[in-house]
């Protein structure tokens, strides 16, 4: 699901919002509260309509009751249950975090409750309360395991005493009330946690890692309705009990589903589910709810090592490659001069291309979901937003993009072909500033012989943008395809003091196609490149501790032809041989020949004395691998 | 810049997206011969000799960069941008395509291997027909190089692919 809002951001806080839907009557209905999360780059209005649109729920007294969080009720339990179908549904360029504050409040909003006033009133009575649960779940917090015990709760005495169980209505508020502390909490796995000092930072990530194990065993829950809280606190929950519950099916767990990906054991002993399924084929549907649980009640149901294999990148990730020294030499020296010039005089880079060299450059404009969701217990999310909202007027004119860009005469216009085109085009960038010496790790440089006469270098990274450009380019007035759709025409700079402002940091992705010649100089032929809104380095990261190779790919030397594939030549089928081989069998023995070293003719005979079962095949050369000569190997 | 050349990149590139994300049909998985024309059928564009480079790491075949993304999960690439230069001179195409790509986080991959150690159940529709649980979208940029001087354009003529991950969402299972 996806929706991107039209209006500007709109801060409402303090605002009653009033749905579409007439709230007459609804004095008479038992309405659930709901909490929504990420709603604000819309206004109001929109998330409701969205609403309204997707589920058909309206959203009753939507109230802004802080920057990024709307409070609104619901019809039913029903409806919110519907509702909770929206739970990160994507609404304006954020997901939506829903979750059900309480059910059945008998008109009164929450805010009238002592429990729901966590939240928002502050009288004498909800501070008792949120101390009363304070308390206890520093009563039941185990740091050592890091276990958070849940269970029986309504046999606690503190709770009982307290009247938190006397109604039905109380008590489904509770654990809402609960995770909502948690949240606001800081669970700290040193044996003196302190949980009397409220703080209004934003505690989550910390509780990710100090809570991993929550025991909801013995509560009497017919539905994972009542805990849908439970992921949004936890999402990074390890394990998890519902022991000894009233859980009748598997539907009992939707509102779990998806939510906690990374719950590796769960119990559900002494369930209904169990007696109700004879075939157990709940089993296989919490395979899929939850894609890393390994053991459920004392059974091991996934492999996971196989596990870990399946959910990672057969290769290592690296951020340098260079076949071989020529290449590492030549790029290195290539690129620092490049962007040393490029930085401070770009016109000094006109020597480097001819008449026939060509450059264009191409616009991404939509920051990845990372860099614009906004957090506003985060100052860097917000920076890293504000990063992005920057605008592209400098470059939409010029960016070459061919996935938006119909027309022919564009095209051609905006790629530029010899020094003075392309310098002209240098000149429409801002004045840029490169931090590879000093930060490499931001960077990802490769290089490879492409042809006999050309090299390849490519370099991904970040760049700031330091001023503006020497000559702003200004739209061409025949064409309705300059900008990416969603962009309005603006004119963005007509002041230097807003030109100064729109600058940011950006990643970018470069191309060159160059061709040494024999006077030790390069010409650069091709210059390809894409500019995108900032994204981190993360990806470029080496990281050695993980160990999945199961590829033949030459990890410890950059080179094609280093460690496994080290003495393997580029593999030429006679054109005689060729014509009498299937598309199969051709693929079969290319296969042997590259896993087992054997030459061509050796491989051949393998394989059809294997009936070209590969299998078979490889089976055959392990079992007799000693007795083969050594003139069968390449 | 002729609209053969800009059909071919599309094409090209299209299908090199194509074979990326493909996986085989449950029929192909239980038959050796089948899914070696399955894996076959995949990259028919790049050339035998085609220098293979995977987030900075030389593949030694193009065996490999099939078994590469056979073995990722379930793959949606869609570009946000491509662009591309002919170069007479040297009769190659240098092109750049950036853009997103969505991940399964079912630990299954494209072979329908699974870490389940459950027994199969005839009485439950297999998890391999379940649609993917995707993740956020993470980024890449592919480069590929097109050598023009052949006969068939669309047959083995890339001599030269780049691929690599530029961006990693947060909240993922998948480790790159």
């Amino acid at each position: 699901m996806s929706y991107r809002g039209r209006g500007n951001q709109h801060n409402n806080n303090n605002s009653n919002y009033a749905s579409n839907s007439n709230s007459i009557g609804h004095s008479q209905l038992n309405l659930v509260l709901v909490e929504i999360r990420n709603w604000n780059n819309a206004p109001v209005d929109n998330l409701v309509s969205f609403v309204s649109r997707k589920v058909h729920i309206y959203l009753i007294n939507a109230e802004a009751v802080s920057n990024n969080v709307i409070h609104a009720n619901v019809r039913s339990n029903r409806d919110a249950e519907q509702l909770m179908t929206l739970d990160g549904a994507k609404f304006a360029g954020q997901y939506l975090k829903i979750t059900i504050l309480n059910n059945h409040n008998n008109n009164n909003r929450i805010n009238t409750n002592n429990i729901g006033n966590v939240i928002n009133n502050t009288n004498a009575a909800t501070k008792n309360t949120i101390q009363i649960l304070r308390d206890f779940l520093k009563r039941r917090y185990n740091p050592n395991e890091k276990l958070l015990d849940l269970s029986n709760m309504s046999s606690d005495q503190i709770l009982v005493s307290n009247d938190l169980y006397t109604t039905i209505s109380t008590s489904s508020k509770v654990f809402p009330a609960l995770m909502k502390i948690c949240s606001e909490e800081n669970f700290s796995s040193s044996p003196s946690t302190n949980l009397n000092n409220i703080t209004n930072n934003d505690n989550n990530d910390n509780n990710k890692n100090n809570i991993l194990s929550i025991d909801l065993s013995n509560n009497n829950l017919d539905n994972s309705l009542a805990i849908s809280t439970l992921a949004q606190t936890f999402p990074d929950l390890k394990n998890l009990s519902l022991a000894n519950n009233n859980l009748q099916s598997i539907k009992s767990l939707d509102s779990l589903k998806h939510k906690l990906n990374k719950l590796t054991l769960l119990v559900l002993t002494n369930n209904p589910i169990q007696q109700n399924d004879p075939n157990s084929l709940y089993q296989y549907d919490l395979l899929k709810m939850f894609p890393s649980l390994l053991v459920l009640n004392d059974q091991k149901i996934r492999d996971e090592s196989k596990l870990s294999q399946l959910l990672t990148f057969p290769l290592l990730k690296k951020n340098f490659f260079f076949e071989n020294p020529t290449c590492q030499s030549l790029s290195s020296n290539f690129i620092s001069n490049f962007l040393n010039f490029w930085d401070n005089n770009r016109a000094d880079l006109s020597m480097l291309y001819t008449s026939e060299s060509q450059f264009s450059l191409s616009i991404i404009s939509i920051a990845p979901h990372k860099f614009i969701q906004s957090n506003p217990t985060n100052s860097q999310s917000t920076s890293l937003k504000d990063l992005n909202n920057k605008p592209w007027g400098y470059y939409l004119p010029i960016s070459r993009n061919l996935s938006v860009i119909n027309s022919d005469y564009i095209k051609n216009s905006r790629l530029a072909k010899g020094n003075e085109q392309i310098l002209k085009l240098f000149n429409n960038l801002p004045k840029s500033k490169h931090d590879l010496i000093a930060n490499s790790q931001k960077y990802s440089i490769e290089s490879w012989n492409c042809s006999n006469t050309s090299i390849i270098v490519v370099l991904h990274g970040e760049f700031d943008e330091i001023d503006p450009p020497i000559q702003i380019a200004k739209p061409s007035t025949n064409t309705s395809s300059h900008y990416p759709k969603g962009h309005r025409r603006n004119n963005y700079y007509n002041s230097k003091e807003s030109a100064k402002t729109s600058l940011s940091k950006r990643s970018f992705d470069r191309t060159w196609l160059i061709v040494p010649n024999p006077q030790g100089s390069i010409i650069i032929a091709s210059d390809l490149l894409t500019i995108r809104p900032y994204s981190g380095f993360d990806a470029f990261q080496e990281d050695h501790s993980i160990v999945n190779l199961s590829l033949n790919s030459s990890t410890n030397n950059n080179t094609f032809n280093a460690n496994n594939s080290a003495n393997i030549p580029q593999i030429v089928i006679p054109p005689e041989i060729e014509s009498k081989l299937s598309p199969v069998k051709k693929e079969l023995l290319i296969r042997i020949i590259i896993e087992t070293k054997l030459n061509l003719e050796y491989a051949g005979m393998l394989c059809e004395n294997c009936n070209w079962d590969y299998n078979t095949a490889i089976e055959s050369f392990k079992s007799n691998r000693s007795n083969i000569p050594q003139n069968a190997f390449i | 810049m002729s609209d053969q050349q800009t059909i071919a990149v599309k094409t090209l590139a299209e299908s090199l997206v194509d074979s990326m994300d493909k996986r085989p049909l449950v029929s192909d998985l239980s038959n050796e011969s089948s899914l070696i024309n399955f894996k076959s059928s995949l990259f028919s564009c790049i050339n035998n000799n085609c220098k293979i480079i995977i987030n900075s790491n030389p593949l030694a075949a193009k065996t490999f960069l099939t078994d590469f993304f056979l073995k990722l999960p379930l793959t949606e690439h869609t570009y946000q941008s491509y662009d591309y230069h002919f170069i007479p001179s040297l009769n190659l195409i240098s092109c750049i395509i950036v853009g997103k790509v969505k991940i399964d986080e079912y630990p299954r991959n494209k072979l329908g291997e699974t870490a389940d150690l459950l027994p199969p159940n005839n009485n439950y529709n297999g998890v391999i027909k379940e649609r993917p649980f995707w993740s956020l979208p993470f980024g890449f940029t592919l480069n590929f190089v097109i050598q023009t001087d052949t006969q068939d354009i669309y047959k083995e003529s890339i001599i030269s692919f780049n691929y690599k991950v530029n961006y990693i969402p947060e909240e993922t299972q998948i480790k790159v």
